[in-house]
C-alpha cells in the first residue's frame, strides 16, 4: 500500500503528464492536493445516469463506457476526463459510466477544479482555447450539416436592427446579450466588452475574415447575414444576428479556418480576444458561461457522432 | 416580521416552533422553581444548612450515573421523546414525594430529585432546541426562548409566595407535578424527525471516551475547565447565600423569604433577558457578554469579604448569579457550544454537564463540608474562595475568543473539505516512484518526473543517463536540469547531443556546454544549419572578447538579418543572453527589441528580465498591454527595482496612460512586494475613479498582502469596506424596486431585464469587494471560503459563515461595519434586508420614479445610458402607469 507521500507524488506526476500543456507548478500542486484515488472492477458503475454530477474523473488506467439506452456508448481510455460535462452544466449525469475492465481513476470535485482554474487564469484561458478547438474539430467530423449547432447560428428572437445603422451603446450590449452562448453570462462583463467593441458594416460578398488569418478578434453578427465556408470539406453555413461568427472557432487558438463574407448587407460587432480575456479574468462568471457553452457543444457533437456510427458493440471512441 | 420591535426578531416560519419551545421552557422552569422553593424551604426549616454539603455530594454521584443513562436514553428515544418522558417522571416523582411521610430522608430525596431533574431536563431541552435551530437562528431566538424560562421562574416563584404564606409548603409539589404534566403535553405537539439521528457515541459519556474527546478537542477542554470553575463558584455562592439566610432569619421566615427573593430575582432575570441580553450579545459578542457574570461575582464577593459577610453583599452576590445565570449567561453558554459539531457536542455536553459538573459539585461539597467542620466556613472566608474562582472563570472566558473563532474557521473549511496542502514530501518510496517515472517512454511522464525533482530541489537525483532518452523534449528538459558546473557526469552525454537531429536539442546541449566553458563545442556550432544555434555560438564567442557585444561583427550580422531566418537568429541570441543575464548585452537587447516580429519582442522581454537596465522600463511598461508574455514582462519590470516602481506609479496616476496598459499596472505593482508598492496601491484604492482599475488595485493589494509582510492602514480599509457594503445595499434597494415594477412592452422588458441583471451584478460585486477588503485586513483568515459559505444554499453553512464573520469583526474600528456585514449575509428576503440597512445606506428608493431618477444619475456611465433608454421606452402610453411620472420628471 503506497504511503501518503508516494500517493501525492503519483498525483503530481499524473497532473503534470495528463495536462500536456505544461500547467504552472501552482496549479499542479493545488490539483494534486485535492485528488483522490478510486478503483473499479469490470462492470462496476462509476456513476449512474440521473445521479448528481459534481465530481471530475481522470482515467489513469482502464476503459470506461458512458452508456445511455438507445445510443452507442462513448468509450474513454486512459488519459481522458469524464463527468466534467455534466458538472459544468450543473445537470444530473446524462449517461452511466461503467468500467469495462479494472479501472483506476483519480477524482477532484468540480467546484475545486473550477476554483483552481480561476486562480490560474492563464491556464484557464488555455484550457478554454484548446477545448473549443477540439470540439470544433470534433464537430467537423459530423459533416457540413452538423459542424455548427443550430443554436449557434443565430438568436431565436433577435433585435430588429437594420444593417448599416449605427449602434448605440445599449444596442451593442443587447446584441451581445442576445447571443445564446452568452445569454446566461452576467451583464457587467458584456457592458465592458460592448464599450470597447467596434462596429463594422459590410456590403454583400465583402470579405470579413480570410481563411488562415490569426485569431485576433471575435465577431458577433448584429444585423444581416454572414456566410462561412470551407470548400475543401463542403462546409457552408450562414450566421444570423445574435451569433458569434465561427462559433467555437472564434475562441480557439487556431488560425481562422473559414472564408468569411457577408451574404447580405451586414453589421457586425468585433472586440479583441485580449479584451475578452481581460474582462473574463475580472469576471470569471463569464468564463464559466463559456465553459458551459463548450460543454453543451461537446455533448451535442458526441451525441450526434454516437447516433451516426450505428456500431453498438464498439461505441464511439473518444480521443 | 419583527415581534416586540427591536427586542426579538422572529421570521416567517419560525413562530410556531419558537412559541412551543418557549412555552415548554416556561412550564419546565416554572414547575422546577416551585419544586426548588418547596425543597429549599422544607430542607432548611428541618435540617441544618451544613447538611447541604451532603446533598451536593449525593447529587454529584447520582448525576454521574444519570449522565450515562441519559445519553443512552436520548439516543434510543430521540431528543423530544426523552424530554417528554422526563417531564412525566418529574410529575410522578413530585406526587410521590408529596404523599410519602415528611422525614429527613424525604428531604434529602427531594433535594437530590429536584437537583437531578434540573440538570437532566434543562440539558435535554437545550439539546432538543439546539437541533431545531441554526447558529444564526439561535443567536436571534434563544433570547426569546430563554425569556420563556425566566418568565417561568418568575411565575413559579411568584405563585409560590401566596402558597407559602397561606398554605402548606408541600402543596407546591403538587402544583409542580401538574405543571410538568401540562408541559409534557405541549411538547408532544412539536413535530421533529429525530429518528436515526446519532446522539452521542457508542461509548456514551464514559470517562475514558470523554477524556479522549477532550484530548482531541482543545476547545472542549477549555469549556470543561470553564464549567468546572463556574460550577464551583456558583455552588459555593449558593451555599454562602443559604447559610447566611439560615443564620440571620428565623425558620418560620425562611419560606416566604426564599419565595419573595426568588420572585424578585427572577423578575430581574426576565428584564435582563428581554431588554439586555440580546442587545449585549450582539453589541459585545458572545465572549464579553459571557464574562459579565464572573465579573459581577468577583465584585460581590469582594464586597462580602471586605464587610465580613454583610447580608446586603451576600444578597447582591447571589442576586448577580440569579439574575444572569439563567438569562444572559445561559444564552452565552449555549452559543459557545454551537460551533462544536453536532455529534461531538452531544457526547461532550453530556459528559461535561454530568461528570464535570457533578464531579466539581462533589469536590466543592467535600471542601465546604471540610470547611464547616473545621469552622472555616465563615462568610468572609467563603467569599474569598468564591472571588478566586470568579477570577479564574473570568480569565478562562476571555481566553475563549481565538479558539471560538478557530472552530468556525474549521467548520467552514470542513464544508469544502479543503485538504491541508503540505506540498510534496520525497521519502524513499516516493523517490522510487519518481525515478521510475523518468524512465517512462511517455515523454510527458518523464518530464513531469524531472520537473518534480527540480521543484523539490532534488535535481541531483536525476541520473545523467536520462540524456539517452529518445524524446527531444525530455532531453531538453534534462539538460536544463542537470547541466550545472557542480556535476560532470552529463558532459560526455551532452557533447554527443550536439549532433542530434533536432535543433532545440542541439541548442540546449550547446548552451549547457558553453556555460561550463567548452570552447570546442562552441566553435563547432558556428556552422550549424540552424540560425538559432549559430546565434548561440556567436554569443559565446562574443563573450570571450572584451569589446562591447553590439560592436562585434558576428552580433551585428545577427541583428541585421531579416525575415524568418533573422527572427530565428535574434531569438537564439536573445535566449542565450537571457540564460546568462550579463549586463554588457543591454544595448543588444534594446536593438533587438525594435524588431516588430512578436517572436523577437517576446524573446527580448525574456532577456530584459535577466539583463537589468533602466532603459528597458518604457518598453516593458508598454508591453503590459499584451497578454502573451505579460508574466515575463512583469518579472522583468520588478527586477528593475525602484526606478521601475516610480515609472509604474506615474503610469497609474497619469490620465493619459493608454487604458490597455494602465489596467495592468496594479497587478504589476503588486509583484514588487514592497511597502512602497503597497502604499501606492492603498492610496490609489481611495482615489481611483475607473471601476475596473480600482478592482485590479484591490486584487493587486490583496495578493501582495497575502504574499509579503507589508503593512496596511486597517481603519482606512474598514472604511472602504463599509462604503462597499453601503453601496451593496443601495444597489440592492434599487434592484428590489425595479423588479417589483416590470414594464408591459416587450421592448422595455428586454431593457428592464438588462438593467435588473446589471444591478444584480453590481450588488454582488460590491459585496465581493467588501470581502476582498476584509481579507486584506484579516490576512490570516480565508475570507474567500467565508464569502462562498455566506452565499451557499445550505442554511447551516451560511449560519456558520455569519457567526464567523461576526466574531471576526468584533473589534472593527467601525461598529456599523459589523451590522452591515451581518445583514449582508443574512438569509432574510431582500426587501427586509434593504429595509434594515437603511440606517446606514439611506432609505431605499420608493416607487419607479425615484428608482429611475437614481439610476439615470448613477456614477456608472453604462448604467446611466441603459436607465435613460429604459425611461424613454417605459414612458410609452401602453406601458405601466407609473412611467408617466418618469417622463414628467425626466
Amino acid at each position: 500500500m503506497p504511503g501518503e507521500a508516494s500517493l501525492r507524488v503519483e498525483h503530481e506526476l499524473f497532473v503534470r503528464s495528463f495536462f500536456t500543456d505544461r500547467p504552472p507548478p501552482r496549479l499542479v500542486s493545488q490539483l494534486a492536493a485535492r485528488m483522490r484515488d478510486a478503483h473499479y472492477t469490470r462492470g462496476q458503475a462509476i456513476y449512474a445516469r440521473g445521479g448528481r454530477a459534481g465530481t471530475v474523473y481522470f482515467i489513469v488506467d482502464g476503459e470506461v463506457h458512458l452508456e445511455a439506452s438507445g445510443t452507442d456508448p462513448w468509450v474513454f481510455d486512459a488519459g481522458a476526463m469524464i463527468g466534467i460535462n455534466d458538472a459544468v452544466l450543473d445537470q444530473p449525469h446524462a449517461r452511466t459510466a461503467r468500467a469495462m475492465r479494472a479501472t483506476h481513476v483519480v477524482t477532484v470535485e468540480y467546484e475545486d477544479y473550477i476554483d483552481i482554474l480561476e486562480d490560474n487564469f492563464e491556464y484557464a484561458k488555455g484550457t478554454l482555447e484548446r477545448g473549443m478547438g477540439r470540439i470544433h474539430q470534433l464537430s467537423r467530423e459530423l459533416g457540413p450539416a452538423g459542424v455548427f449547432s443550430p443554436r449557434d447560428l443565430g438568436a431565436p428572437d433577435p433585435l430588429p436592427l437594420t444593417p448599416g445603422q449605427a449602434l448605440s451603446e445599449l444596442e451593442r450590449i443587447l446584441v451581445l446579450r442576445q447571443v445564446p452562448a452568452l445569454s446566461d453570462a452576467p451583464v457587467q462583463p458584456l457592458v465592458t466588452l460592448a464599450a470597447g467593441a467596434e462596429v463594422h458594416h459590410f456590403a454583400p460578398d465583402q470579405a470579413i475574415v480570410a481563411a488562415g488569418a490569426p485569431p485576433e478578434r471575435v465577431w458577433v453578427v448584429a444585423a444581416g447575414r454572414v456566410r462561412v465556408s470551407d470548400p475543401s470539406v463542403q462546409i457552408h453555413a450562414h450566421f444570423e444576428p445574435g451569433s458569434i461568427l465561427g462559433a467555437q472557432v472564434a475562441l480557439s487558438a487556431e488560425p481562422w479556418l473559414y472564408a468569411t463574407e457577408a451574404s447580405t448587407q451586414a453589421t457586425l460587432l468585433s472586440f479583441s480576444r485580449e479584451d475578452l480575456f481581460d474582462v473574463m479574468e475580472d469576471h470569471f462568471r463569464l468564463g464559466r458561461c463559456l465553459f458551459r457553452w463548450m460543454a453543451r457543444e461537446n455533448g451535442r457533437a458526441r451525441d450526434a457522432l454516437a447516433d451516426r456510427t450505428h456500431n453498438s458493440s464498439d461505441g464511439v471512441r473518444v480521443a | 416580521m419583527r415581534v416586540f420591535g427591536n427586542l426579538v426578531d422572529v421570521r416567517p416560519g419560525e413562530g410556531g416552533l419558537v412559541l412551543r419551545s418557549t412555552i415548554t421552557l416556561f412550564g419546565l422552569i416554572a414547575a422546577h422553581t416551585l419544586l426548588e422553593t418547596a425543597r429549599d424551604t422544607l430542607f432548611l426549616t428541618r435540617l441544618p444548612p451544613e447538611r447541604l454539603t451532603w446533598v451536593y455530594a449525593a447529587l454529584a454521584a447520582f448525576a454521574l450515573l444519570m449522565g450515562r443513562l441519559n445519553t443512552r436514553f436520548v439516543r434510543n428515544f430521540g431528543r423530544r421523546n426523552a424530554l417528554v418522558f422526563t417531564l412525566f417522571t418529574a410529575a410522578y416523582g413530585s406526587v410521590v414525594l408529596y404523599l410519602v411521610p415528611q422525614t429527613p430522608l424525604t428531604f434529602y430525596a427531594l433535594y437530590v430529585f429536584s437537583g437531578l431533574l434540573g440538570s437532566v431536563m434543562v440539558v435535554q431541552f437545550w439539546m432538543f432546541t439546539g437541533r431545531m435551530f441554526t447558529v444564526a437562528q439561535s443567536k436571534r431566538l434563544f433570547g426569546l426562548v430563554a425569556a420563556g424560562g425566566v418568565l417561568g421562574a418568575v411565575a413559579g416563584a411568584g405563585a409560590a409566595v401566596p402558597v407559602v404564606s397561606r398554605l402548606p409548603v408541600e402543596l407546591l409539589l403538587l402544583a409542580a407535578a401538574g405543571l410538568f404534566l401540562a408541559t409534557a403535553m405541549v411538547l408532544t405537539t412539536v413535530r421533529v424527525d429525530d429518528a436515526g439521528v446519532p446522539v452521542g457515541g457508542a461509548g456514551g459519556s464514559g470517562l475514558a471516551q470523554g477524556l479522549a474527546l477532550f484530548r482531541d478537542n482543545p476547545y472542549l477542554t477549555r469549556l470543561a475547565l470553564l464549567v468546572a470553575v463556574s460550577t464551583g463558584a456558583v455552588l459555593a455562592t449558593d451555599y454562602l447565600f443559604k447559610s447566611v439566610a439560615a443564620a440571620r432569619l428565623a425558620p418560620a421566615e425562611l419560606g416566604s423569604f426564599f419565595a419573595q427573593f426568588y420572585a424578585g430575582l427572577n423578575a430581574v432575570a426576565l428584564a435582563v433577558q428581554l431588554l439586555v441580553a440580546q442587545a449585549l450579545v450582539r453589541r459585545t459578542g458572545v465572549i464579553v457578554a459571557f464574562s459579565l457574570l464572573p465579573f459581577l461575582l468577583l465584585l460581590g464577593t469582594a464586597g462580602t469579604a471586605l464587610t465580613g459577610g454583610a447580608m446586603l453583599a451576600v444578597l447582591a452576590t447571589k442576586g448577580a448569579d440569579g439574575a444572569l445565570r439563567h438569562s444572559l449567561h445561559r444564552i452565552c453558554s449555549e452559543l459557545l457550544w454551537l460551533p462544536v459539531p453536532d455529534e461531538v457536542r452531544t457526547q461532550s455536553k453530556v459528559f461535561i454537564d454530568t461528570v464535570v459538573v457533578r464531579g466539581t459539585q462533589a469536590l466543592t461539597a467535600a471542601l465546604l463540608l471540610g470547611a464547616t467542620t473545621m469552622a472555616a466556613g465563615r462568610p468572609g472566608v467563603l467569599a474569598v474562595v468564591i472571588a478566586v474562582l470568579a477570577m479564574a472563570w473570568l480569565m478562562l472566558a476571555m481566553g475563549l475568543r481565538k479558539p471560538y473563532l478557530e472552530l468556525f474557521r474549521s467548520a467552514l473549511q470542513a464544508n469544502r473539505a479543503i485538504p491541508t496542502d503540505d506540498g510534496v514530501r520525497l521519502d524513499l518510496d516516493s523517490v522510487e516512484v519518481v525515478i521510475e517515472a523518468m524512465s517512462s517512454r511517455d515523454p510527458a511522464r518523464a518530464i513531469a518526473a524531472i520537473d518534480l525533482l527540480v521543484s523539490s530541489g532534488r535535481s541531483r537525483l536525476i541520473p545523467a543517463l536520462v540524456l539517452y532518452h529518445e524524446s527531444p523534449e525530455v532531453l531538453q528538459k534534462a539538460l536544463e536540469a542537470i547541466a550545472t558546473p557542480e556535476r560532470s557526469d552529463w558532459l560526455p552525454l551532452a557533447a554527443r547531443l550536439l549532433e542530434h537531429d533536432e535543433q532545440p536539442v542541439r541548442f540546449a546541449a550547446l548552451r549547457a556546454l558553453a556555460r561550463v566553458g567548452h570552447r570546442t563545442s562552441i566553435e563547432g556550432r558556428l556552422l550549424d544549419i540552424s540560425p538559432a544555434v549559430r546565434a548561440h555560438a556567436a554569443y559565446w564567442l562574443a563573450e570571450s572578447h572584451p569589446e562591447p557585444p553590439e560592436q562585434q561583427p558576428e552580433v551585428q550580422a545577427m541583428l541585421q538579418m531579416t525575415g524568418d531566418a533573422g527572427a530565428h537568429a535574434q531569438v537564439g541570441l536573445l535566449e542565450a543572453i537571457a540564460a546568462e543575464g550579463r549586463q554588457r548585452w543591454a544595448e543588444v537587447v534594446m536593438q533587438a527589441a525594435t524588431n516588430p516580429d512578436p517572436r523577437v519582442s517576446a524573446a527580448a522581454t525574456r532577456a530584459m528580465a535577466q539583463v537589468r537596465d533602466e532603459r528597458f522600463i518604457p518598453f516593458l511598461i508598454g508591453q503590459l498591454r499584451f497578454r502573451e508574455g505579460r508574466a515575463t514582462v512583469r518579472e522583468a519590470i520588478v527586477q528593475l527595482g525602484a526606478p521601475a516602481l516610480e515609472a509604474l506609479e506615474r503610469a497609474l496616476r497619469h490620465p493619459d496612460t493608454d487604458p490597455r496598459v494602465r489596467r495592468h499596472v496594479p497587478r504589476t505593482l503588486s509583484r514588487f512586494g514592497t511597502q512602497a508598492a503597497a502604499d501606492v496601491l492603498a492610496e490609489q484604492l481611495a482615489f481611483e475613479t475607473d471601476g475596473a482599475v480600482r478592482y485590479k488595485v484591490l486584487r493587486g493589494l490583496g495578493r501582495m498582502v497575502m504574499e509579503h509582510p507589508v503593512q496596511v492602514d486597517r481603519a482606512a480599509l474598514e472604511a472602504q469596506t463599509r462604503l462597499n457594503l453601503v453601496e451593496h445595499f443601495r444597489l440592492a434597494g434599487l434592484r428590489v424596486a425595479l423588479v417589483a415594477a416590470p414594464p408591459a412592452s416587450a421592448a422595455a422588458l428586454r431593457v428592464h431585464a438588462l438593467l435588473v441583471g446589471l444591478l444584480g451584478d453590481k450588488v454582488e460585486q460590491a459585496l465581493e469587494r467588501a470581502f476582498r477588503l476584509l481579507q486584506i485586513v484579516h490576512r490570516q483568515e480565508d475570507l474567500r471560503l467565508a464569502f462562498q459559505a455566506s452565499t451557499a444554499q445550505d442554511r447551516q453553512t451560511r449560519a456558520q459563515a455569519m457567526e464567523f464573520l461576526d466574531a471576526l469583526t468584533l473589534d472593527a474600528s467601525d461598529p456599523a461595519l459589523r451590522e452591515l456585514l451581518r445583514l449582508a449575509v443574512d438569509d432574510l428576503p431582500w426587501p427586509d434586508r434593504v429595509a434594515r440597512a437603511q440606517t446606514w445606506a439611506g432609505a431605499p428608493a420608493a416607487g419607479s420614479a425615484e428608482v429611475m431618477k437614481a439610476l439615470t444619475r448613477d456614477g456608472d456611465a453604462a448604467m446611466r445610458t441603459i436607465a435613460q433608454h429604459y425611461a424613454r421606452l417605459a414612458s410609452q402610453p401602453t406601458l405601466h402607469p407609473v412611467s408617466g411620472e418618469v417622463s414628467h420628471a425626466g
